[in-house]
């Protein structure tokens, strides 16, 4: 008898390898995941490029204003001067992909944050309360999954006279948080019949505290981690958007809008298409990588 | 199974409307159409006055969608300014599109399955890591990076197809678009095949077909790819309806005339009625292709029951 009681002991007690949290857990299964450490040494180099482009380039060598573009180097191949060549304007490519990080990263992480927080907001509601409210925004939603993805999102710009980040961001969010709605209102359902919500509102708590401190925190996990994905997908459509004409426009640039002006000189000099495209490629799938390897690590089913 | 189809198509109405509207209310938003119009057709008052006269531009918002909608159901899609029935537009471009969005969606059964099979009977070996190494840079990579990229690559360098066009018919002017148009989902089918096959390798009733002595073989085709296909062939329902929806970029680049192609030149001379009339076609696709899905499921799945 008093052996059971002695191991039952051991395996609650507070710092024992048993015991660890969840988030514990995850970080132990993350650090032993060659995945994850692919994705953080890409990530460092996209922050560094975002935060502090002029340690990798100087931000004179992409503007003409400053002397960094000459005529006379038009299409210039790669060489001791241009490390991976010039483009039409007689602009240092590398430069200019180091400096079209930010626009695009930017239109990233405020896409999925907003889609991450409309589309949790929505679904928590509709999962929440169920019946009317759920049927009634289900339908919204099925009625914004309808619309196909990259044709609202023509639409939409051309619509609103929001050139720039801030369109794209629009456009994105509104396309975009039916799909995170959807997913956190499961979530929410499953947890709304679980055990511990049922005792937190048999000691008399609130809706609102229900949701908030009970059901949001179990329900939010794989929208995390989706948003995470979506965030390195989203990257990817602002380059779709600003190649279409339709995101960022000139003077500004990203990687979108130097892949749309390289179109034409791509059989003579690949190198002005090709190499925004590889720094675009990179960090999308940087994104991909990280939101893999955090959704494995909070997966306990998959743990070894 | 009957009440159940019968509820689902009930339900597809109101999202009809809803997603008409929509595009309706926002090709609205764009502004007057008739500022679109060159300079001298714009002087022609009597060119105006007619245009505005029958496509019912002097009439609140709400009304000319009415007039639309009441219209749609009634067959009439509408015509273009210069007069052209949308309908004929739609029956001429719509096969293209089909065409090539179903290549795509074969591509995506033929290799992501296939491969997926592999790469998990393979699990842990190098084709399983190189598969899904590869699988993770199509994700990554934009749609129309890699269209031109395969462009220049099979149609300019090696010069095995036409660079664009449909001149040389299915499929040699169809494979490289369609296999653009599929790369990310195709990296996707293959990564569900792979995970719902592990999966099912797990369970049971795959031990208890190998302890009877099963050889593997039929095990695999009987039981494992029986019980894992489902969540791949519900992704691979909605697809259709997505590609065609998705196929705006590919068809710019490799210059087919497809619904994909017109849309884009639609949006931009913002002629609502050909835009809603295509999307509106995209959205009974779509919702029908779910439709199948959802019955699809019950085939496959002798558990799932709707009533």
């Amino acid at each position: 008898m008093s052996d059971i009681q002695l191991d039952v002991e051991t395996s609650v007690r507070p710092d024992g390898p048993a015991s660890r949290t969840l988030l514990g857990d995850a970080w132990y299964d993350l650090r032993r995941s060659w995945i994850f450490w692919i994705s953080a040494a890409l990530l460092v180099f996209v922050l560094v490029m975002v935060v502090f482009p002029g340690l990798l380039a100087p931000q004179e060598s992409t503007s003409s204003l400053t002397g960094g573009c000459q005529l006379a180097n038009s299409l210039a191949p790669p060489s001791s001067q241009f490390k991976l060549g010039a483009d039409q304007q007689g602009c240092d490519v590398y430069a200019l992909s180091i400096y079209g990080a930010r626009p695009s990263v930017i239109v990233g992480v405020l896409a999925a944050v907003l889609t991450t927080i409309i589309g949790a907001g929505i679904g928590l509601i509709a999962g929440f309360f169920g019946g009317k409210v759920d049927s009634t925004i289900s339908r919204i939603i099925d009625i914004f999954l309808g619309v196909p993805y990259i044709l609202g999102a023509i639409v939409l710009l051309s619509a609103v006279d929001l050139p720039g980040i801030w369109g794209v961001v629009l456009a994105l969010t509104l396309l975009s948080w039916p799909t995170a709605a959807r997913l956190v209102r499961g979530k929410v359902i499953e947890a709304k019949g679980q055990d511990y919500t049922l005792a937190a509102r048999s000691l008399g708590a609130s809706n609102g505290r229900i949701m908030v401190r009970h059901i949001l925190p179990n329900a939010i996990g794989p929208s995390i981690v989706v948003a995470v994905i979506s965030l390195g997908l989203f990257i990817g459509a602002e380059a779709t958007l600003s190649y279409l004409g339709l995101g960022i426009r000139p003077p500004d640039f990203s990687w979108g809008t130097m892949i749309a002006d390289a179109q034409n000189a791509f059989f003579q000099a690949p190198w002005t298409l090709l190499v925004p495209a590889g720094f675009l490629t990179l960090t999308v799938l940087a994104f991909i990588l990280l939101g893999e390897a955090v959704s494995e690590a909070l997966d306990p089913k998959l743990r070894k | 199974m009957g009440r159940y189809v019968v509820r689902r198509l009930l339900q597809m109405i109101p999202v009809f409307f809803g997603s008409t509207f929509l595009i309706y209310f926002l090709m609205n938003a764009l502004g007057d159409p008739l500022n679109t119009l060159s300079p001298q057709q714009r002087q022609n008052p009597a060119y105006m006055e007619y245009l505005t006269q029958s496509f019912n531009l002097d009439d609140p918002f709400i009304v000319q969608y009415l007039k639309y909608i009441w219209g749609v159901l009634h067959g009439d899609f509408g015509t273009t300014f210069s007069g052209e029935s949308v309908w004929s537009i739609v029956v001429e471009r719509f096969p293209v599109t089909f065409l090539l969005a179903v290549t795509a969606v074969a591509i995506e059964i033929v290799l992501g399955i296939s491969i997926g099979i592999y790469a998990a009977l393979k699990r842990g070996k190098w084709f399983d890591n190189v598969s899904l190494a590869v699988a993770l840079v199509f994700i990554a990579i934009p749609l129309f990076v890699l269209g031109f990229t395969l462009q220049w690559l099979f149609g300019i360098k090696l010069g095995w197809v036409a660079p664009s066009g449909i001149a040389q018919g299915w499929p040699k002017s169809y494979i490289i678009p369609a296999f653009v148009l599929a790369a990310g989902s195709l990296a996707y089918v293959l990564r569900l095949t792979r995970q719902s096959l592990l999966e099912t390798f797990n369970m049971d009733f795959m031990r208890t077909a190998k302890a009877k002595g099963l050889p593997s073989r039929t095990i695999l085709r009987k039981y494992g790819l029986r019980n894992s296909l489902i969540p791949v062939v519900t992704f691979l329902g909605i697809e259709l309806g997505t590609l065609m929806g998705g196929a705006v970029i590919t068809e710019g680049i490799f210059n087919i005339p497809g619904i994909g192609q017109q849309l884009y030149t639609s949006i931009r001379q913002q002629e609502a009625v050909v835009v809603v009339g295509i999307t509106t076609l995209l959205i009974i696709v779509y919702m029908l292709s779910s439709l199948l899905v959802d019955v699809l499921y019950a085939v496959l799945d002798p558990r799932i029951r709707y009533e």
